[in-house]
This record gives C-alpha cells, structure tokens and sequence, in this order.
C-alpha cells in the first residue's frame, strides 16, 4: 500500500470523473469539475494569502495566465485548423451567449476561472482584503462564502440561465471560496474532531443548498461526488491505496492540466480511427474512449516533461551561477 | 569669518594648562601643542598647501592637524587603516604633501608643489561615511567648523575643567568634533585607541578622572552587555551620543542612570555635511522622549519638506528634514577641481524623514532612501531595525534586492530567534520576504557605525543564483536523457535530479533563485504542486509538512538528515 495525499487524490478522481462523464461512461458523473473548483480554491487561498493584497493579485494573475495562456493557444490553433474562428469564445466570454463551442476541450471551465479571477483581482484591489484574511482567516473566508453563496442562490431566484447550463462566473464562485473555508478550517485552523463536523455541516450544507434545492443543472450528480470527494479531504490527510494504483493516480493527478485540455481530442482520434475501422461513434464503447481519453494526455504530459527535464539537465551554465555550492551527484 | 578668529588659533593663549594626556601619563600643555603645531606647519612648503593627515588619536597627529589650520591649509585627515584608499584620495584630490604620524612622530611626505586652485574659506575635507571609500569630500569652511564647535560648546556647556576620552576615530567627524569643542573650550584630552564599549577604556577614564565620553549607537549596546559599565567612573559630567538611532529603551536607560548618578546623557543628531552637528535632546527631556533628536543646536534652525517642496513646521506632519545654518557645508568635492568653489548652501537636505511634535522635538521616523516594498508595502528599515532593537537585539538591517530585507543579528551564543516570523506578523508579509544571517561580529566602519555597504554585499551574495550541475549536451545524450526519464515518470520517479537547486530549477526556470527561495516566494502555484511534491518526495524520500513554505536550505537540511 502507498499513502498518497489526499488533495492529489481528489484531483486525480475529479479529473477522471471529468473524463468519465465526457466519454459518457455513465449518467450521474457531473460534479468533477465543480470538485477541480474546490481544490483549485484550497491551493489558491494557500498560496495566494500571504501578506499583502499585491501579493494575492500576483498569485491570481500567475495563475490566471497559467490557465489561460494554454487554453487560448488550443483554442486558436484548433479554430485556425477548422476554420472556425469565433472571437467571443477566444477571448474567453462565450459561457455568456451560448453553450456550443469550436474548440474540444470544455472551455467554458477556463472561461469561468478567467472571469471570477478578473472580478476577485478587482475586488481584492479595491478593497486591499488579503490583510483581513491573514489576520482573520475563518471569519475572511466565511463572510467571502455568505457573499458568493448569496449571490448564487439570488441568481437561481430570479435568473433562469439552465440554457448556458448555468456555466457562469456568479453561480460557481461560491464552489471555488468554498476551498477557501476549507484553507481557513483545515490547514490555517486546528485539525480537530469538532473542526470536521462543523465543516462537514457546512460544506454539504452548501452544496446540498446549491445542487439541491436551488435547481442547478444536474444537481444531484454534482451533490454526490462533491459531498464524497468533500468527505475524504475532510476527514483524511492520506489516502492509502495498493502501490500501482497509488502511483496511477498520482500520474494522473500531476497531468491534470493536461487531461483536462487533451482528453477530447484523444476522443477525437479514437472516433476518427473508428470511423476508418468502419465503426460509428456510436458503435464505440465508451470506455474505449476514456481510458485513451486519461492516459494519452498522461502520456504526453510523462513526454513532455521527460523532454523539458533532458533540456534543463543539459543546459549550458552560465559562470554567474556559482555563488553557493551544489549538492553531490546523486547515485542513480 | 577671518582665520585670525579660528579656534586653533589661539591656543598658544591657554599656556601652561594641560591639553593632551597620553595613556602613558605624559602630559602636553596648550603652548607646547601650538609649538608643536607650528613647527610641524613649518616643515611644509611655502604657499597654502592641501595636506593629508594620517588621523591617530596620539600627539603627532592632533599637532599636524592643528598646525596646518593655523598656518591656513587645508586639511584631510584620513584613516589610517585604509591605505589604498589614501592611494584613491591621492589620485583624486592631488594633495601637496602627506603628514605620516605614529605614537610619537611625524613626517612630511612632499608630493608635488603644483598650483592646486583652493578657495579661500576652505580649511577641512571630511570623508562623508568614515572611510566607505567614496570618494565624495564634504567641503568645510572655517565658518562652518567654528560656528558648529561653538554651537556645541555652548549646548554642552563645556568649560576648562572638561576633559574627554578619544573614543572615536580622529578622520570621524564626530571625533574631531570631540577634539575640536574640547580644545576650544580650555579642556583636555586622553588620548585613546580605543572605543567605548572596550574595557581597558573605562580604567583609563577613571585613572585620569575623564569628565566626557562620546560614542556610537554600537558602543551603547556593547557597553549595555557588558558587566561593568559607566556608573564605575565617578568623575564623569557628559556622556554624549550621535552617529545614528540608539534605541530608545539604551536611551532612556542611560538618561536615567546619568540623572541618578549627576552625570547628564545627551543624544545628538548630525551629518558630515553639517560640520557635523545639527541637533541635540536636552538631558532632561531624554527620559520622556527616548526616541527623539531634539531640538536645532544654537545658531541652526530645522524645518520639514513636503513632497511638494513646502517647507513647515507643524506637528505630527512628516516630511524630509531640512537644515540652516552657519555650519552647513561648502559642497562636495568630487575631484581637486572643486576645491575652488562654494556651493553657498542655504540648506541641507538631510535626506532623514521626521515628524514634529507639540514641543517642538523632532523624531526620526526613516530615511528616504531606506525603504523596501515587498509586494507594494512599504517598509522602512530603520523601522524594522528599531522593531528588533526594541526587542533587545543588535542588529542592522539591510535590503536583499528590491523586495526583500536581511536582518543581520550580531550572535550572542545562543540560538537564533525566529526574525523572520517577528517581522512576519508585524508587517503582514509573508516570511520569506525577511532574511536573518547570525554573525559573531557585525561588520562596521572605522567610525564605528554598521558598514551597510558590506551586509548590502553579503545580502546579495547570498541571493546570488544557485549553482546547478549540468551534463554535456549532445543529441544522443538529450535523447537518453529523455528517455531515462519518460520511463522513470511512468514508474512513478519525480525525476532523476542531481540535486534540489536542479528540480527547482527545472519548475522555476525563469528565476534566479538563491538558497532562501522557496516553492511559495517563487511563485510557485496550484498548477504545479501536485507535481512538485511527487519529485520532492521521490528526491528526499519523504515529503515534509508545509514542504511549500520551507527554504532550499531548509529542504537541503531535510535531505541530508
């Protein structure tokens, strides 16, 4: 058995369920996203609330352009390929007009995490709020979760979006401060027993308040993984799992980014070799285009490094940097 | 002013009344100094001269510096520690000849007899920072340097039966200020090598009943740690501070010991370029007002400068401290052609930034050029030095490039305390902005004060770039290379590093990163965490809590344990 962190865990999961779902494994499978939500608010709140305000907007724009800089790049050269340029989807506002896409990967999700690190950056800006969450990381972050939680359930109540699949920026920053509370209670605050009840009330609270009762669009699915990957961050730090099956997932966890934006278009391939087989889209298990939908992007990313590792090992030094010592050979 | 009025002049009128005691006991009169003086000024060629002095506390020296004012030349005293730097000066400012002193002599070296243009009120050259080897002079006319002695006497209340101790270094502007007010004033001088805060210094005050002590902020606080302190010499009437910020919890100490011992604590506040004394905090006021500069020395005035050039006096408004006066420089030097001229100063432009309150005291709250701003906060140095200072520390804090700031703490012997997370919560930044470095002793000037320069140097080299261990690069080696570690990935290795310096450097490949750097003060983000851990874990065989948060130093300390 292996010991695997619990935080990579979920992220490895959600991003397979991601996949699962859109390889349509299964009905029920929405919610790996909105978990991918959560855990990008827990690491943001982890490294981004640190000392001041310029700081945090530091954070928030690394990991803006960390996000979107790749998503742009696909999305232009897939778009140039087809022929098929539509610059609202470029420039990464489309969720607001309509649900269909040029571009394979869900770009709606880049788009979102663009939008509410625009409005976030702003507020942050305006409002100079990293100190408060430095001093008073609980009371920060549950008053940030009241807002976004009121202005979603607000916008359930009065503003029908099912038909962009409510796939915007109002309705799923509560998803992401709820990574927040998360950061405040479980890493800056104490590890206790009564510190897990009372987040896991509050936690399924939450979700059970959105995906329930407020109507979002397969509400239950999302309410189901959210609430189970929800459980184990709460109440695990480490997951134990058999060793191949630990060292898969964390595989996977750490080419997250890159099944994310490549798993379509391995779906793609895989229909396309179909097609030439004389087999129908249809015709194709699903899991046929899953499981080449997770590990071809887990491939490119174990080739990709692997490339980048030789180039940094045998990049040229520069004389500058000679100021303090290395570290021995490593016996290999 | 004339010449013909010049302190140094007269001195031959005090007669037989003792002026320099040696540690040997000899004892030199006011008339044998002024013949000692003049027959040292008579060894010089005709003509004003532009002489250079080496600056000793002993006989000799004191002589050659006093006979080349009364004979009209101007003077450099320079230290004597720093010879390449003379050989700098020398370059630069082309003096006609050179006075080599030791304990008991001198010599004249002549250089050259080559017309050097030198204005007429000039008469000393002082080195702006104690020997930084800058080679800006502060020009100092003989108005300027007899107002501000007088200044000072006057504060003082220096008399005839004053007598002080040469604890600081003579080419120092506040030791020649010592020397200088002590002479003007009728009173005597022991000669001394050494500083305040050493112990054979305080038998020799009390073997000559030394009635006037002068030192640094350093001195303080060594002398604060020190078992016997200045409560063993019962002669004493004056002890006198300058030459930087001492702590107000040192100042208040000392202002209380001298009321209860009838000796009187003056904190004093000047610059080179002033002559060098602009202010002083009233003894009776130093208790209730520790971290104060006081009040302008007679005959100067101070004002503050608002951004937008307004010059005010009203309390509690900060601004640049400006200040008029008699004493206030010619200019600088930057080479012998400036010797001729006189920028005619009206003000100096301290460069200190000050608040005033409703006594009209004036406090030190910055240097304008003594900030950081880490993340877009501004944080003064001096703020953060005296935040430590407060806490009962010696340290002298310096900037680590743009954004960051290194706290060197002189090492008492024990273990050093978390600097970083002080400052931390104090300023709301993240800890990896604050640097501590434990030093056995803290680099300083001749003068005595903390050589900035220096910890600026040993800041940066420790954020200078890590070295790495790089392979040859050949297309079948990089092939390999790759190879190797496509299969290692899949197997679940986080990379085949030589050492951490390479793994950081392969997910930070854009920083210049130094041992203090770490996964968050990198910019290191969610995107890339997962992954990191796994290389690090595989690299150290464990991963640490919080492994994000800790140095490349501490990470490398994990890895060799």
């Amino acid at each position: 058995m292996k010991k695997l962190e619990s935080l990579n865990f979920v992220k490895a999961m959600a991003i397979t369920l991601v996949v699962a779902n859109h390889a349509q494994l299964s009905s029920g499978l929405h919610g790996g996203l909105n978990a991918l939500l959560l855990v990008s608010g827990i690491s943001m709140a982890t490294f981004a609330f640190q000392g001041t305000t310029a700081y945090t907007l530091a954070a928030f724009r690394r990991f803006t352009l960390r996000i979107a800089v790749p998503a742009f790049l696909i999305a232009i050269v897939w778009a140039v390929a087809v022929s098929d340029i539509r610059w609202i989807e470029l420039g990464f506002i489309s969720n607001w007009f309509y649900k269909s896409r040029v571009v394979l990967f869900p770009i709606w999700y880049v788009q979102v995490i663009v939008q509410i690190m625009i409005v976030l950056s702003l507020i942050f800006w305006l409002f100079d709020l990293t100190p408060a969450f430095v001093r008073s990381p609980l009371t920060a972050a549950s008053v940030a979760l009241l807002l976004s939680m009121g202005i979603c359930l607000g916008s359930y109540a009065v503003w029908d979006t099912d038909h962009l699949h409510d796939k915007l920026p109002h309705l799923l920053v509560w998803n992401f401060v709820l990574g927040w509370l998360y950061w405040a209670m479980a890493i800056k605050g104490e590890r206790s027993i009564h510190t897990k009840l009372a987040f896991t009330v509050v936690l399924v609270g939450c979700e059970a308040l959105v995906f329930l009762l407020a109507g979002a669009n397969q509400g239950e699915a999302r309410f189901f993984w959210m609430s189970g990957f929800s459980m184990v961050l709460i109440w695990t730090d480490h997951v134990r799992l058999p060793a191949l099956l630990a060292r898969f997932c964390s595989l996977i966890g750490q080419a997250t980014l890159f099944v994310f934006f490549l798993h379509y278009y391995f779906f793609w391939i895989v229909i396309r070799l179909g097609r030439l087989l004389g087999h129908a889209q249809s015709e194709i298990h699903p899991l046929l285009l899953m499981i080449p939908g997770v590990v071809g992007p887990v491939l490119v990313w174990a080739a990709f490094r692997a490339i980048r590792c030789a180039w940094v090992r045998t990049r040229p030094q520069s004389p500058a940097g000679s100021g303090a010592g290395a570290l021995q050979l490593r016996a290999h | 002013m004339h010449a013909s009025s010049f302190f140094a002049n007269g001195l031959e009128n005090l007669g037989d009344r003792p002026c320099l005691v040696t540690p040997q006991g000899e004892q030199v009169s006011y008339a044998a100094l002024a013949t000692l003086a003049d027959g040292m000024a008579a060894a010089l060629a005709p003509g004003r001269q532009l002489v250079f002095i080496e600056g000793r506390n002993t006989v000799p020296s004191i002589a050659a510096y006093l006979g080349c004012l009364r004979a009209g030349h101007v003077v450099h005293v320079i230290d004597p520690e720093r010879p390449d730097e003379y050989l700098e000066l020398a370059r630069t400012y082309r003096p006609h000849a050179m006075v080599r002193c030791s304990e008991s002599a001198h010599e004249v070296v002549h250089l050259h007899q080559n017309h050097i243009d030198l204005h007429p009120d000039l008469v000393i050259l002082l080195s702006t920072s104690g020997s930084t080897g800058s080679r800006k002079l502060v020009k100092l006319s003989y108005r300027n340097v007899q107002s501000n002695t007088t200044s000072i006497i006057q504060y003082l209340g220096l008399q005839a039966s004053d007598r002080a101790v040469t604890t600081l270094k003579f080419h120092y502007s506040f030791g020649m200020s010592v020397i200088n007010t002590h002479l003007a004033a009728g009173g005597s001088l022991v000669l001394s090598t050494q500083s305040l805060h050493e112990p054979g210094l305080l038998t020799l005050c009390r073997d000559w009943a030394v009635t006037n002590l002068s030192g640094v902020p350093y001195h303080f606080e060594m002398l604060d740690r020190m078992p016997a302190g200045l409560d063993t010499i019962g002669s004493l009437r004056l002890v006198t501070q300058a030459g930087g910020r001492l702590a107000p919890a040192i100042v208040r100490k000392y202002a209380t010991l001298g009321r209860a011992q009838g000796w009187r604590f003056f904190v004093m506040y000047g610059q080179t370029e002033a002559s060098p004394r602009m202010s002083y905090l009233p003894p009776d006021l130093a208790e209730s007002n520790p971290d104060s500069i006081g009040i302008p020395i007679p005959g100067g005035s101070m004002h503050i400068r608002t951004d937008d050039g307004e010059l005010h006096q009203t309390p509690g408004r900060e601004g640049e401290l400006v200040y008029s006066g008699p004493n206030v420089m010619m200019g600088y030097a930057h080479d012998w052609n400036d010797l001729a001229t006189d920028a005619q100063l009206a003000q100096l432009l301290t460069g200190d930034l000050v608040v005033m309150d409703a006594q009209g005291l004036f406090r030190i709250t910055g240097r304008k050029s003594r900030f950081v701003k880490p993340f877009g906060l501004r944080v003064s140095l001096d703020d953060v030095e005296a935040h430590l200072r407060a806490l009962d520390h010696v340290v002298a804090v310096v900037p680590a490039g743009d954004e960051r700031i290194a706290v060197f703490w002189r090492q008492p012997g024990t273990a050093m305390p978390d600097f970083a997370g002080v400052l931390a919560a104090k300023y709301g930044l993240p800890r990896f902005v604050f640097d501590a470095l434990a030093l056995a002793d803290l680099p300083l000037l001749s003068n005595g004060k903390f050589d900035y320069r220096a910890m600026v140097a040993m800041a940066t080299e420790r954020k200078k770039p890590v070295a790495r261990q790089a392979e040859a690069r050949s297309p079948s080696k990089f092939i390999k290379i790759a190879l190797q570690e496509f299969v290692g990935i899949l197997a679940g290795k986080g990379g085949s590093w030589h050492s951490l310096e390479d793994l950081f450097a392969f997910y930070f490949p854009q920083a210049e990163f130094s041992p203090e750097d770490s996964f968050m003060s990198l910019g290191g983000d969610s995107l890339m965490y997962v992954e990191m851990s796994v290389a690090l874990e595989d690299h150290l065989g464990h991963l640490p809590g919080d492994w994000y948060s800790k140095s490349l130093k501490e990470l490398k300390g994990l890895c060799h344990e």
